[in-house]
C-alpha cells in the first residue's frame, strides 16, 4: 500500500508539493537504502546483545534456526561491530563517560530535593529499613528517568543548533519523532503496553526514528529524504553514549546521596572516627574525618542490628578457635593450604578489599564493585573456580579476618543498590556473601567434634547452641521486591503500602483511622503536621500547598538558565495517601502546562498513516501551544 | 494490501521482530559430578578451562535463533552452586527466582543419582510452597562417555526432563542448552523495539521514557519495558 510522504512537522521550510511527488514516486530506487538502513539496525541489535561472532541472520535462517552462543562483553560489544565499523572508540567512551566525575547541576538538584524530603517529619513512626529502601528505590527510578530526559533534552538542544547551521534533516526528524506530538499521541496512555509479549503484541507506533514501524513500515522515500547511513550511525553512537552516561549518572547518584547523608548525618551519635592512614582509600570515603557507618541506617530496625551483633560475636569466636589452634579452619573448610600459603599477597589484597568494603566505601555501587574485585582476586586459588571454592574461601576470609558488620553491609547493598542494576554478576557475588554469612550463622555443635565441644566454656557453648536465625527473625523483604532484585524490573508501587501505613497526614480521615486503630498511638505519636518547607521551596500558600520549583529538564528553553521555570503545585493536604506519597517523594518530571488545548487527545487513537495534512497542521498547532 | 498467500510466506530476516528473554539457570548436584565442566564446555567449547572473570561460578551466554516469523534471543545467566554437602542448606539462596534448574549427577555413581533425586524433591517442595513460581527442571546424567549401568530413573522422569551428556567428549551439551532455550514459554519473551520510546500518561503529564534494548536494562539507564 502506498503511503503518503509525510514531512517532518517541525520543518517549516518543507515544500508540500514535494510531498505529493515523493509520495507517488517509485520506491524501487530507494529500496537498497531502506534495506541497508534495516540491516544497520539489525546489526546494532545483535551487537548490543553481545553477539560477537554471529552469522548473518539470513544464513542462519537458511539453516533453519541454528543457535549460537557468545560471551557478552559490555565494552567490546560497544566498540566493535559486526561489519567492522566502530561504533564507539575507547577514547570516546573515556572522553564522554569516564571523565564524568560529577553530576550535572540539574540532576544534582534532584538529590538535594530527595535528601530534603527525607528530613521532613511526615511519617507517624520511623521508617523501617525496608520501608526506607523502598523510598530510595522510588527515587532511583525517578532519577533514572530524569537522567534520560536530561540527556534527551541536551541532545535535542544540540541538534537544534546543528539544524540551524547545517539544516540537517535528520535532526529535524529526530526531534519531531522523539519529542514531538506524533510520538506523544501515538503512544499508549498507560504503561501496560511497555512490554509486548508474543501473546499480546499489537501494532503500535513508536515515537522513535529507529523503531520497527518507523523503519519498516514507512515509505522508503521518507527514509531516503531524512536519513543516511552516516546519520544513523551518528545517532546510534549518541544513543549508546547516552546509555553509558545514564549508567554513570546512576553510579554518581548513589555516591552523592550517601555522601550527602554522611554530611548531614542521620540523627544518631557521631560516626566513628577514621584513624586509618591508608592512602589507598578513596577520598570520598572520608568526609571531615567521618566514615560512613551503615549501621546508622538500620537503627530503626533493631533486629538487623541484633542479628549483626550476634553474627559478629560468632565470627569472633570462630576466629578465636582458629587462632588458638582449637580448630584447623583450612581443614574445616576443605581448603588447599599450600595454595593459600603460596599466595599470601593475594590474601593481603583481599583483606584490604574487605576493609574497603566494610569501612572505606560509601555507596552501594562502590561496595558491590569491591565485592566483585574480591571475587576476582580469589581466582588465584584455582583455574576453574567453581562456587565450592568461592564459598569456602569467602567463609575462610570472613573468619580469618574477623570481619565485622559484613552482614549489615551486605544488607545495605541489597536494599540500597538500584535494583535494576543489582543483577547478573553483581547479584551473584552478593548472594555468595549472603550464603557465606548464612553458613557461619548456622554453625552449631553438630558441625564440630565432640572433643572440641566438651572443652568449650559455657559462654562459648552458648554461641553454638543454635543458628542465629532461630533466635532472631529478620523481617522478610516483600516478595515483589525480592523478585525485582533478580529480574531488575523493580516497581516502586508494590512497596507503597508499608509507606502509606506510616505516612503522616493532617487530614481528618487519617486521624480517624489512627484513632480507630489505637487511641494510645494517637496520643503518643501523632502530632499536627505542618507541611514541610524544603530548601528548594519558593513559597508556601496559605491553603497548605507548597509551590516547588519544577523540573527544568524537559524544558528545552530553560536548560541553561534554569530561571524562567514554570511552577508546579504539590498538595500536602490531600486525603489520598497515595497521592501524598507521590507528592512527597516524587520529583516533578514535567512542568504543569497551564494552557493545554482540550483537543490534544483527539489524535491519540489514530495511526500516523491515516493523518491528513489538515490533521498534521492541527497537531502542529497543539504542539506549538504546548511548547509555548 | 498483503495477500493471504503473502501472509504465510516467511518474512525476510530484516523484517523479523526480535524477541528476547533473560533466563536464570542454576546448576545443582553433588561435588565432582561435572557441573562446572558442563558449563565450561558450553561456554568455552573446552573441557575444564575457562576465561571468565568469576571463574565458572557465574557466566552469561546468549543463544539466538531464527524461525519463519521472528528472531529469538535468550540471555542465559548461569549460576553455579556449591556441591559439598556442608553447603546444601544454602542452595535455596541460589535457586530462588530461577527459571531453570539443571540437577546434575554422575551416571557412574548411583549415590550422586540419589542426591539428584533429593534435589528434585526439594525443588518440587519449593515450588509447592512458592505459589506462582515456575522452574523448568532438567535431570542431567553427566559422564555418559564412561561405562555405566542404566539407572532406574523412571520414578522422577515425570517431574523433570532427563538428558545424558558428556562434558568431556562434548556430547549433548550444546543440544541441551538449545533445548532449554527453545523450551521457554513464548509469553516470557519480550518484543524488542530497536528504539528509544516515549510514552505519555495524559492524566498527570508525566513523561515515561523508555529504552529499547532490553539488555540495556542491566548496563544502562532507563528501561521501563
Amino acid at each position: 500500500m502506498r503511503q503518503l510522504y509525510t514531512p517532518p512537522i517541525s520543518n517549516p521550510k518543507f515544500d508540500t508539493s514535494q510531498s505529493i511527488k515523493e509520495s507517488y514516486k517509485s520506491s524501487s530506487s530507494l529500496s537498497s537504502l531502506s534495506s541497508s538502513l534495516k540491516r544497520e539496525i539489525h546489526i546494532d541489535e545483535t551487537e548490543t546483545t553481545g553477539e560477537e561472532d554471529v552469522e548473518d541472520s539470513s544464513s542462519k535462517e537458511s539453516q533453519n534456526s541454528s543457535s549460537q552462543v557468545s560471551t557478552p562483553d559490555k565494552f567490546e560489544k560497544l566498540l566493535n561491530r559486526k561489519d567492522g565499523t566502530t561504533v564507539l572508540t575507547q577514547e570516546e567512551i573515556t572522553n564522554e563517560v569516564t571523565n564524568i566525575t560529577e553530576l550535572p547541576l540539574e540532576l544534582s538538584r534532584l538529590i538535594s530535593f530527595f535528601i530534603d524530603d527525607l528530613k521532613q517529619p511526615k511519617y507517624v513512626k520511623p521508617l523501617s529499613i525496608i520501608q526506607l529502601a523502598s523510598v530510595f528505590q522510588s527515587f532511583y527510578i525517578k532519577f533514572d528517568k530524569s537522567s534520560f530526559q536530561y540527556l534527551t533534552t541536551i541532545n535535542n538542544s544540540n541538534n537544534n543548533s546543528a539544524n540551524n547551521v547545517n539544516m540537517n534533516t535528520f535532526f529535524s526528524a529526530k526531534e519531531t519523532l522523539s519529542s514531538g506530538l506524533s510520538g506523544i499521541f501515538s503512544r499508549s496512555r498507560s504503561n501496560s503496553g511497555n512490554s509486548v509479549t508474543i501473546a499480546s503484541r499489537r501494532p503500535r507506533r513508536s515515537s522513535s526514528l529507529f523503531s520497527t514501524d518507523s523503519v519498516s513500515n514507512l515509505n522508503p522515500s521518507f527514509n531516503h529524504q531524512l536519513l543516511s547511513e552516516e546519520e544513523i550511525n551518528r545517532q546510534l553512537k549518541i544513543n549508546e553514549l547516552n546509555n553509558l552516561k545514564i549508567e554513570k549518572f546512576m553510579i554518581l547518584c548513589e555516591r552523592d546521596i550517601f555522601k550527602k547523608i554522611l554530611q548531614v548525618g542521620t540523627s544518631v551519635p557521631s560516626p566513628i572516627k577514621n584513624n586509618n592512614n591508608d592512602n589507598d582509600k578513596p577520598i570520598i570515603n572520608s568526609i571531615n574525618g567521618q566514615i560512613f557507618k551503615v549501621s546508622n541506617l538500620f537503627k530503626n530496625s533493631p533486629e538487623f542490628i541484633e542479628y549483626d551483633k550476634k553474627l559478629n560475636e560468632k565470627i569472633n569466636f570462630l576466629n578465636d578457635l582458629s587462632t588458638g589452634g582449637r580448630i584447623n579452619l583450612i581443614e574445616f573448610l576443605d581448603i588447599n593450604e599450600d595454595t593459600i600459603n603460596e599466595n599470601k599477597d593475594e590474601s593481603n589484597t583481599i583483606e584490604k578489599l574487605f576493609d574497603q568494603f566494610l569501612l572505606y566505601s560509601i555507596s552501594p555501587f562502590e561496595k558491590i564493585d569491591i565485592l566483585l574485585k574480591i571475587h576476582k582476586s580469589m581466582a588465584f586459588y584455582s583455574k576453574e573456580m567453581s562456587n565450592d571454592e568461592f564459598l569456602s574461601l569467602l567463609i575462610f576470609y570472613i573468619i580469618k579476618f574477623s570481619l565485622k558488620r559484613t552482614f549489615l553491609n551486605a544488607e545495605f547493598v541489597k536494599l540500597f543498590r538500584y535494583k535494576k542494576k543489582l543483577v547478573e554478576n553483581e547479584l551473584f557475588v552478593l548472594t555468595n556473601v549472603e550464603a557465606a554469612l548464612m553458613f557461619v550463622e548456622g554453625l552449631t555443635f553438630n558441625d564440630f567434634s565432640d572433643k572440641l565441644i566438651n572443652k568449650l566454656k559455657p559462654e562459648e557453648r552458648k554461641l553454638l547452641e543454635c543458628p542465629i536465625s532461630e533466635k532472631i527473625t529478620l523481617p522478610k523483604i516483600p516478595s515483589d521486591c525480592d523478585k525485582t532484585i533478580n529480574d531488575g524490573t523493580y516497581m516502586a508501587t508494590t512497596l507503597g503500602s508499608p509507606r502509606s501505613e506510616v505516612l503522616r497526614s493532617n487530614s481528618y480521615d487519617r486521624f480517624r483511622t489512627i484513632i480507630d486503630s489505637s487511641l494510645k498511638n494517637v496520643i503518643g505519636k501523632i502530632k499536627y503536621y505542618t507541611p514541610p518547607v524544603p530548601i528548594v521551596v519558593d513559597e508556601v500558600d496559605e491553603d497548605g500547598e507548597t509551590t516547588l520549583e519544577p523540573d527544568p529538564l524537559l524544558n528545552n528553553e530553560n536548560m541553561e538558565g534554569l530561571k524562567e521555570v514554570k511552577s508546579i503545585t504539590v498538595s500536602h493536604s490531600t486525603t489520598s495517601l497515595h497521592s501524598k506519597i507521590s507528592s512527597s517523594s516524587e520529583l516533578p518530571t514535567i512542568p504543569d502546562v497551564p494552557d493545554i488545548p482540550d483537543d490534544w487527545k483527539a489524535y491519540k487513537d489514530m495511526n500516523f498513516d491515516d493523518l491528513k495534512m489538515s490533521d498534521l497542521k492541527k497537531i502542529f498547532d497543539i504542539y506549538q501551544r504546548l511548547i509555548d | 494490501m498483503e495477500s493471504n498467500n503473502g501472509a504465510n510466506e516467511p518474512r525476510d530476516a530484516n523484517d523479523k521482530e526480535v524477541y528476547r528473554c533473560r533466563l536464570k539457570l542454576v546448576l545443582l548436584g553433588e561435588s565432582s559430578v561435572g557441573k562446572t565442566s558442563i558449563v565450561t564446555r558450553f561456554t568455552t567449547g573446552k573441557f575444564q578451562r575457562n576465561n571468565a572473570t568469576i571463574g565458572a561460578a557465574f557466566l552469561n551466554k546468549n543463544i539466538r535463533w531464527v524461525d519463519e516469523d521472528n528472531i529469538y534471543e535468550v540471555d542465559l545467566e548461569i549460576w553455579d552452586t556449591a556441591g559439598q554437602e556442608r553447603y546444601r542448606s544454602l542452595a535455596p539462596i541460589y535457586y530462588r527466582n530461577t527459571d531453570v534448574a539443571l540437577i546434575v549427577f554422575d551416571v557412574t555413581s548411583s549415590n550422586t543419582f540419589q542426591k539428584a533425586r533429593s534435589w528434585v524433591d526439594e525443588l518440587r517442595s519449593y515450588l509447592d510452597n512458592e505459589q506462582g513460581k515456575e522452574i523448568q527442571l532438567y535431570l542431567i546424567g553427566n559422564k555418559c562417555d564412561l561405562e555405566h549401568e542404566s539407572i532406574a530413573k523412571t520414578a522422577i522422569l515425570d517431574m523433570c526432563t532427563f538428558k545424558e551428556v558428556s562434558a568431556k567428549r562434548d556430547e549433548g551439551i550444546q543440544e541441551l542448552f538449545e533445548e532449554i532455550a527453545r523450551g521457554i514459554p513464548t509469553d516470557k519473551f519480550i518484543l524488542q523495539s530497536p528504539s528509544n520510546q516515549l510514552d505519555v500518561t495524559d492524566n498527570n503529564c508525566t513523561v515515561m521514557l523508555k529504552k529499547s534494548f532490553d539488555d540495556l536494562s542491566k548496563n544502562v539507564g532507563c528501561n521501563y519495558c
